[in-house]
């Protein structure tokens, strides 16, 4: 009875996902650049296999490029490979779609009422899909992966969600972000276990990172595939790179700004990285101090998915509104996670402005469905009005962290 | 016990994978030098691309020369990347010059006319 209610909503997502392929858009970001990398990395690897693609220099994870590996032999030419790369699309789609069917799984075990609908208000949101169907990036693959290890920490299942944890980061260094998170969470279950058991929860992570570097192990480019995790940090080194935040409401340009600058004997990175880093470290201590067993006794805080969520959605933000260099798809994230929130907590208002900002956004830095990049007039588009909106979210979101602060000691209190 | 299964099908995967993607072939591919497109067969009237001759210098990272079919040589904006060249048509289309490696050919898709224009380096250009 349940298999057959799940395979109906199976079926139903596939059958979304496959009318997502049919409807998707063949466009890319101006200049065509990421266009090129796919084509030029699936490329590379149809001739001389995944294992020497770090011989070409690039610069990201070694994940992607078993997704373009998988292309390059679907598409099977060099022309063919040039004339469908958009087909990547369907790839980063189908990870997405799978993460919004985990989306209805949490609902489902929750209990909630239209769980099989109510992740379409994810799916179907404008700001979900444009990193992928429009600007033809590839956040929602480390996003879903993230969301998914997230998801099996909570679940208490860490050897899945160390295994999801470890696509993750080998697909998109930025997945880091959420290690401190999954960390904490993990910690809380695995504290118990045995010295054995921990070994063996741990050992099928190993031997995935091991599978996934074994190619370039093999031809001996393990050091190439190890530096692309950090080249790409600081190649662009402006104070930011498109993204609306902070730093849009302190200067007029911070795009032609090298990050490098600042005050105080402080550089704009450094107050960026203390920022991102303190307030990050103030939503996480008090799960840091549950999770290691410190003031349990005044301390009533549960690692349930609206809390960790919320954690989550405040680390994106941190991140993305606070440092420098950060283009306008680093919030991509939010959407998937504010989300599920949002769903969970029956409370959609948050995931509007969050939904809002992410789209201005991304339309303001890349005008793809503007046509052509002339900058906008109307101020919906403004740099500083979007990180004004960002703000607001910022301020909301923390609000609600200081409401379960005070909610987890007051049990306490009134307990006393 | 399970734990042994587990290795054994890792073992597998392992194996499998490696004798279906990992083929080790050097790439002795340059983008660098003068590529003649192969329809002009050495008779520019027999030439069918708007570039008979493209001309690559990889010093200058965001520029290439190309002769048109009237033989004046002008330079092209572009953005050269991973042995590949981006070039923009008349139209505005945004092609790439990619690397046929096999073939030692470069191409790029010419949108107007629906067909990939190939290009061999010139004999005096090949090592």
């Amino acid at each position: 009875m349940k298999f057959s209610k799940d395979l109906k909503i199976f079926t139903f997502y596939t059958f979304i996902f496959i009318i997502g392929c049919v409807l998707m858009p063949k466009t890319y970001v101006w200049g065509y650049n990421d266009r090129n990398c796919w084509v030029s990395w699936c490329n590379y690897i149809y001739h001389f296999g995944i294992q020497n693609i770090y011989k070409l220099k690039v610069d990201y994870p070694p994940l992607i490029h078993y997704f373009l590996w998988l292309l390059a032999k679907i598409l099977g030419s060099s022309e063919n490979i040039f004339m469908n790369i958009y087909k990547l699309k369907y790839m980063v789609l189908l990870i997405e779609t799978i993460s919004i069917f985990f989306v209805y799984k949490i609902l489902e075990l929750k209990k909630i009422k239209y769980a099989h609908l109510l992740p379409l208000f994810i799916l179907f949101n404008i700001a979900f899909w444009y990193d992928n169907a429009l600007f033809g990036q590839v956040d929602g693959v480390y996003t879903a992966f993230a969301f998914i290890s997230l998801s099996f920490a909570i679940l208490k299942k860490p050897s899945l969600s160390l295994v999801f944890f470890v696509f993750c980061v080998n697909f998109k260094l930025q997945g880091i972000i959420f290690l401190p998170v999954i960390a904490i969470v993990l910690f809380n279950e695995i504290k118990r276990y045995s010295i054995s058991k921990i070994a063996l929860t741990v050992l099928p992570t190993i031997i995935l990172q091991f599978l996934i570097m074994f190619p370039f192990i093999y031809v001996g480019d393990l050091k190439l595939a190890l530096n692309s995790f950090s080249e790409s940090m600081g190649r662009y080194p402006m104070v930011s790179m498109g993204a609306y935040n902070i730093w849009s409401l302190i200067f007029d340009s911070p795009q032609i700004m090298n990050d490098n600058m600042g005050i105080f004997h402080f550089s704009y990175n450094s107050f960026g990285l203390i920022a991102f880093f303190g307030l990050s470290g103030l939503v996480l201590l008090p799960f840091a101090f549950k999770s290691l067993g410190f003031f349990d006794k005044t301390l009533k805080l549960e690692f349930n998915f609206e809390n960790m969520l919320l954690v989550c959605v405040l680390i994106i933000l941190f991140f993305t509104y606070f440092n420098t260099q950060m283009h306008a798809r680093y919030s991509h994230p939010i959407i998937l996670f504010a989300g599920t929130l949002a769903i969970l907590r029956k409370d959609y208002m948050r995931f509007l402005l969050v939904s809002l900002a992410v789209f201005l956004n991304m339309e303001g830095a890349s005008k793809i469905l503007k046509g052509n990049i002339a900058d906008f007039k109307t101020f919906w588009f403004q740099p500083w009005f979007v990180s004004l909106v960002f703000l607001a979210i910022i301020v909301l979101y923390f609000y609600d962290f200081v409401v379960l602060m005070v909610k987890s000691t007051k049990k306490l209190r009134s307990l006393n | 016990m399970h734990l042994q299964k587990f290795m054994k099908f890792c073992l597998i995967l392992t194996l499998s994978f490696f004798t279906i993607c990992c083929k080790n072939q050097e790439n002795t591919f340059e983008l660098e030098g003068t590529w003649k497109d192969v329809s002009c067969q050495d008779k520019p009237e027999n030439c069918k691309s708007r570039f008979p001759i493209i001309i690559i210098d990889t010093s200058f990272q965001d520029s290439i020369e190309v002769r048109t079919k009237l033989g004046s040589t002008k330079k092209l904006w572009t953005n050269k990347k991973y042995q590949a060249a981006s070039i923009t048509l008349e139209n505005n289309y945004e092609s790439l010059l990619f690397p046929i490696y096999d073939k030692n050919t470069l191409a790029y898709y010419d949108n107007t006319e629906d067909r990939f224009v190939y290009y061999k380096k010139t004999k005096s250009d090949l090592k």
